[in-house]
């Protein structure tokens, strides 16, 4: 049996399931712009839904190889068979690998601390300094 | 998941190839809150936002578009202009960025894009 288009599994995930917000954030600098602030990822509450449900989503792998498919040409990851239903734990980790350039999550050798996840209640909600966040470095301090 | 494969698709009065309805069909969209914690409200085909300074957000799509000349639409709360951040905009990924009326990169509510265009 066909499992079809990555993006008609989305569509029909989005009509079944309701939507979940994790209770997780990603903090991460860019280890090439030094001067940037802090940047926060915020999980999609459809995407989070269809990761926790199973069947929806392809293989990490996937979009990581798709990354050398030049524009134009076929990719992988739209028709790869999904993979069953991960924890909120693993799926944080699956989107940091999709979405986070592998720069900051893979190839950094610095000794800063550039990646961190943490509760949702942790990032300030007071913008004023927003572009002079940067992550704390110390062990007690984890917010942004 | 069962799949029609039918090359119109008619009202009975009215038929249009199923090409006009794939291709005529936004491919992305999302609606976010960028004031206060960064949330999206809403969305389709999106895995995640990116706050990464005061009036900017990245989208990253789940299923990528085939090239990085799709067509943007792009909007938020009244008072404000919007860009598209081009140095964050990919096959994957596309950056917005808000500005007030004196010309200051702001965070605005409502802040919502839709693209148009051609899957991988």
């Amino acid at each position: 049996m066909t499992h079809g288009h990555l993006w008609d599994r989305l569509a029909e995930a989005k009509a079944k399931l309701d939507p979940v917000q994790s209770k997780y954030r990603v903090l991460f600098e860019n280890p090439t712009e030094p001067d940037a602030p802090a940047s926060v990822l915020v999980p999609d509450p459809n995407w989070m839904a269809a990761a926790l449900a199973g069947d929806v989503l392809p293989p990490i792998d996937t979009y990581l190889r798709d990354q050398n498919v030049p524009d134009g040409q076929p990719k992988e990851h739209p028709y790869a068979e999904p993979v069953g239903a991960m924890t909120e734990e693993e799926a944080i980790e699956y989107l940091i690998k999709k979405d986070i350039s592998p720069q900051v999550w893979r190839d950094y050798q610095g000794n800063r601390t550039i990646m961190k996840i943490v509760p949702v209640e942790l990032i300030p909600s007071d913008r004023s300094f927003r572009n002079a966040w940067k992550i704390n470095q110390t062990e007690t301090e984890i917010a942004a | 998941m069962s799949t029609l494969n039918v090359a119109n698709v008619t009202d009975g009065t009215t038929s249009v190839p199923t090409g006009y309805v794939v291709n005529g069909s936004c491919k992305v969209w999302n609606n976010i809150k960028q004031t206060g914690t960064q949330a999206i409200q809403d969305s389709f085909n999106v895995s995640s936002i990116a706050d990464t300074a005061v009036g900017f957000t990245t989208t990253t799509f789940t299923s990528a578009m085939n090239n990085n000349v799709y067509s943007i639409t792009a909007c938020c709360e009244y008072n404000s202009m919007q860009g598209l951040n081009t140095a964050l905009s990919s096959t994957t990924t596309v950056g917005i960025v808000n500005l007030n009326s004196a010309g200051s990169y702001e965070d605005r509510d409502d802040t919502s894009i839709q693209i148009m265009g051609d899957l991988a």
